[in-house]
């Protein structure tokens, strides 16, 4: 604080041109030393003069790629090891629930569906309690390169929960980094204030005790089967720091499996562990030092050009001559992404986002905007080759999107291979059954004469902003007020001039009606919780509101648009106008 | 009714302040004549928790930092000093920086008020370490002179008491680069060469922590100022204390539009 003051008299007092000569000298003598205390040295970065200074800047421009050459499949791809509890069942708490800086919701202790305070939550399983340490680590992400990253429990990407339907499980956040956090459990149902609400924070050095219900909506009065999630993914969720430290790392799968699934795992019709693997993929741009480059005053979005899968720069993957279930998610925070088997086999698509679909279907390839999942299954029996990659073939050049083309059809280059899949071994006896056409989960489909409301919403970019209705984020402000219980119709309508929106709408998931007036392609029509918005077009879609009250977001997950602001506020209320008001009813 | 309202309102403001405590047992606790009881055993508590955030500076070591990027071009400020960008006006402090120009009619002026009344606000938290810079996005025609002439439109004065705002102007090409190095810049160059799109963000960070983030002036005042400082703070105690003032003017606000309707 002294040398500030001392500066500032400079400034002050001294004349014009003196004090520029001044200050530069002593503030140069600081420079280099607080660089050596970082550990960066200051050889070759910071110089003390400005042509070194400029020279400097070279190594880090916003224009160049990773500066680090290396050979890609040479490293294996991880499995993110399974979160185990501390604890199982009633009166084995391993602390007091809620007895931490930023407590437990309270449907914790009231245990109440809010359309009926009388109706509990459906419970099947005994509670289970955990406890997850969010800390920074340096990993090795390119081989033989240290990068610090910031990962749940110190891993990217974190540990895998796997939760049963019906189980409640408590998950106590302690925040190790000096980020303020929030996280959000993407695809769940889940209250408030386990939500991941972007200004429920959980501040450094402190803890939150984060309540999933892991309960299902009702349906006419008996839960909704069909709405039971399978793949989710944590993240961070902190205003203001959600796009840089998921670029960090913080990210993790949520797989829940209910009893339905389960019974498909244990007739053979889906293959389960070890050959049922989540595949994070994230893209990543490195600085020459091999920390990850992030400039947080990018707000287009960030593109890497190194691709990580699972924290591995483009690893391999052995497997079996036998069916796999991928949980794909797109954990970029601008990149659009297109999968491809680089031979040009179909996947067979078991669901888009968190829920199966009815039926198995083919998918030639996978369209993800950022934030969304595909759970397909992969045939290797029917290989004969001992290689096979997965690729991303799509084009895009900066944050506002896809640009319209696709690598091998238009651009005679072939696709970015992300994973190579080395097949080894014979056929496996006795494989799974699933494949085209296999009937999975029942489609409840919302009906038009549910819908209680309409309401529209338009993105669209203003003085170097995007708005949603003209209208920043404003955490006090409930944009929508749907009725707890209710069924609406959204329009989303992006009019922003060439920009992708992905938008993704918490609590529950919504089905696309209809895209630009035509019906979706089939692997959207039935639910997903992130609709992609390409530029000028128009989705509506059917959405119901069940089980809490809010308040819960909605937010376009390209993460650099949704840190400006580009997010709106929705509560559902048991009662009351549908009218736009201030949030009253209004819990952390 | 109005009473419930107000309660409602607390809690609201409570969980903002993110200082809230086993909500549902004060849900379970009554109305009415407990509510003052509540709140001042509530101010002790946050009092405390406040105590126990920490005043530690943490020396970032995560990333390339952010103001390396930033080049160290040569300004002229509105009195007439040479300065250089990073190293008299980034290096080692906190600092907002500000997009404008003397002929804009559209978005400075609205700008500049809230600026002003940032200035005013958030200097009171971080008194001599803040920095105001506001660069011209026409120097061609902004000279020093233009600059004192246009801060005297608008009202500003350089004041001791409150942290320093300076207007500063310099060679195009210098300042257009910085301006794109500061993400102030649309990829539609159409929409680009338009200088009231850029005059509508604020880019705010602190050197030292090596936290940058930009936010749009129109949004909410209040939540403005608290994310600056939330980002700009040197330590959790700064960034995160005055979460409970914030908590005090949110509560205002509502009884404020409760006692209107």
């Amino acid at each position: 604080m002294k040398k500030t003051i001392s500066r500032r008299q400079a400034i002050g007092s001294i004349s014009a041109a003196a004090a520029a000569t001044t200050i530069s000298a002593s503030l140069g003598a600081r420079r280099s030393r607080s660089r050596d205390r970082s550990g960066r040295g200051s050889s070759s970065r910071g110089g003390d003069t400005r042509s070194e200074r400029l020279e400097a800047e070279t190594v880090v421009d916003a224009r160049v790629g990773t500066p680090i050459q290396f050979e890609k499949f040479t490293q294996e791809m991880p499995i993110p090891p399974i979160k185990q509890p501390l604890a199982v069942g009633k009166g084995n708490e391993p602390w007091v629930v809620g007895d931490c800086f930023h407590g437990v919701a309270p449907e914790y202790f009231t245990r109440t569906v809010s359309e009926d305070p009388t109706l509990k939550y459906p419970e099947k399983y005994p509670e289970k309690y955990y406890e997850m340490h969010l800390r920074d680590v340096v990993g090795e992400v390119i081989p033989g390169v240290q990068t610090p990253c910031c990962g749940y429990d110190g891993i990217v990407p974190g540990p895998t929960f796997k939760s049963r339907g019906l189980e409640p499980i408590i998950v106590r956040l302690y925040n190790h980094t000096h980020y303020e956090t929030s996280m959000h459990l993407h695809g769940g149902h889940n209250p408030s204030h386990s939500d991941g609400y972007p200004n429920f924070y959980v501040l450094p050095g402190q803890a939150r005790d984060y309540y999933y219900t892991n309960t299902i909506p009702y349906h006419h009065g008996v839960p909704d089967v069909g709405e039971a999630p399978s793949t989710m993914w944590y993240h961070d969720h902190g205003m203001d720091v959600t796009a840089h430290t998921c670029v960090l790392g913080m990210a993790g799968f949520h797989i829940q499996i209910d009893d339905f699934e389960q019974g498909l795992i244990d007739r053979n019709v889906l293959p389960s562990d070890p050959y049922d693997i989540p595949v994070m993929i994230a893209d990543k741009r490195f600085n020459s030092d091999g920390t990850i480059f992030f400039d947080p005053l990018d707000h287009n979005g960030y593109l890497g050009d190194v691709y990580t899968v699972n924290g591995k720069a483009h690893p391999y993957f052995r497997v079996q001559r036998r069916k796999y279930r991928f949980r794909f998610l797109n954990a970029s925070n601008a990149r659009h992404i297109e999968l491809r088997l680089s031979d040009g086999r179909p996947f067979v698509g078991l669901a888009n986002d968190s829920w199966l679909f009815p039926h198995a279907m083919e998918r030639d390839s996978i369209l993800m905007s950022p934030a969304k999942r595909a759970d397909v299954v992969i045939d290797f029996s029917k290989v004969d080759a001992n290689e096979l990659y997965l690729e991303n073939i799509l084009l895009q050049s900066d944050g506002r999107g896809p640009d319209g083309k696709l690598l091998d059809r238009d651009t005679q280059i072939p696709g970015v291979g992300l994973v190579k899949f080395i097949i080894e071994g014979d056929p496996v006896p006795g494989d799974c059954s699933v494949d085209v056409g296999t009937e999975l989960r029942e489609h409840i489909p919302i009906l038009e004469s549910e819908i209680e409301a309409t309401r529209v919403f338009e993105f669209h970019r203003r003085k170097g902003a995007w708005q949603i209705n003209q209208e920043f984020y404003d955490e006090f402000k409930s944009n929508a007020c749907p009725r707890v219980g209710s069924a609406e119709r959204w329009i989303l309508r992006n009019t922003a001039g060439g920009w992708w929106h992905p938008i993704h709408i918490h609590l529950e998931s919504h089905q696309i009606q209809t895209i630009d007036g035509q019906a979706p392609p089939e692997e959207w029509a039935y639910k997903s919780d992130v609709a992609m918005l390409g530029p000028n077009t128009e989705t509506e879609l059917f959405m119901k509101f069940r089980t809490f009250t809010g308040p819960f977001v909605f937010h376009c997950h390209n993460l650099e648009h949704e840190d400006m602001r580009m997010m709106f506020v929705f509560d559902p209320i048991k009662d009351g106008p549908k009218s736009n008001q201030p949030l009253s009813a209004y819990y952390p | 009714m109005k009473l419930a309202l107000l309660k409602k309102a607390s809690y609201c403001a409570l969980s903002l302040s993110m200082l809230w405590t086993a909500g549902c047992q004060q849900q379970q606790a009554g109305l009415g004549s407990q509510d003052s009881a509540i709140q001042t055993e509530l101010d002790k508590k946050n009092a405390a928790r406040v105590a126990s955030l920490s005043t530690d500076t943490y020396e970032t070591v995560m990333n390339a930092r952010v103001s390396d990027r930033f080049p160290d071009i040569d300004l002229i400020d509105h009195r007439g000093r040479d300065l250089q960008f990073y190293t008299d006006l980034i290096e080692d402090r906190a600092v907002c920086i500000v997009y404008f120009y003397t002929r804009c009619v559209g978005s400075c002026p609205i700008t500049t008020q809230v600026v002003k009344k940032l200035r005013k606000d958030l200097g009171e938290v971080f008194g001599d370490e803040l920095l105001f810079v506001s660069l011209t996005l026409e120097p061609e025609v902004d000279s020093p002179e233009e600059l004192q002439t246009y801060m005297k439109i608008q009202g500003i004065e350089d004041d001791e008491n409150l942290p320093d705002w300076i207007y500063a102007t310099g060679n195009f090409e210098e300042l257009d680069a910085l301006r794109k190095n500061l993400g102030i810049y649309d990829l539609d160059p159409i929409i680009d060469a338009d200088k009231t799109e850029h005059a509508a963000i604020l880019t705010f960070g602190n050197d030292r922590t090596d936290r940058w983030a930009a936010l749009p002036v129109g949004m909410d005042y209040e939540q403005l100022k608290s994310a600056m400082i939330r980002i700009m703070g040197n330590n959790p105690r700064q960034r995160f204390a005055s979460r409970v003032q914030y908590r005090e003017e949110m509560m205002k606000r509502f009884q404020e539009s409760v006692a209107k309707n």
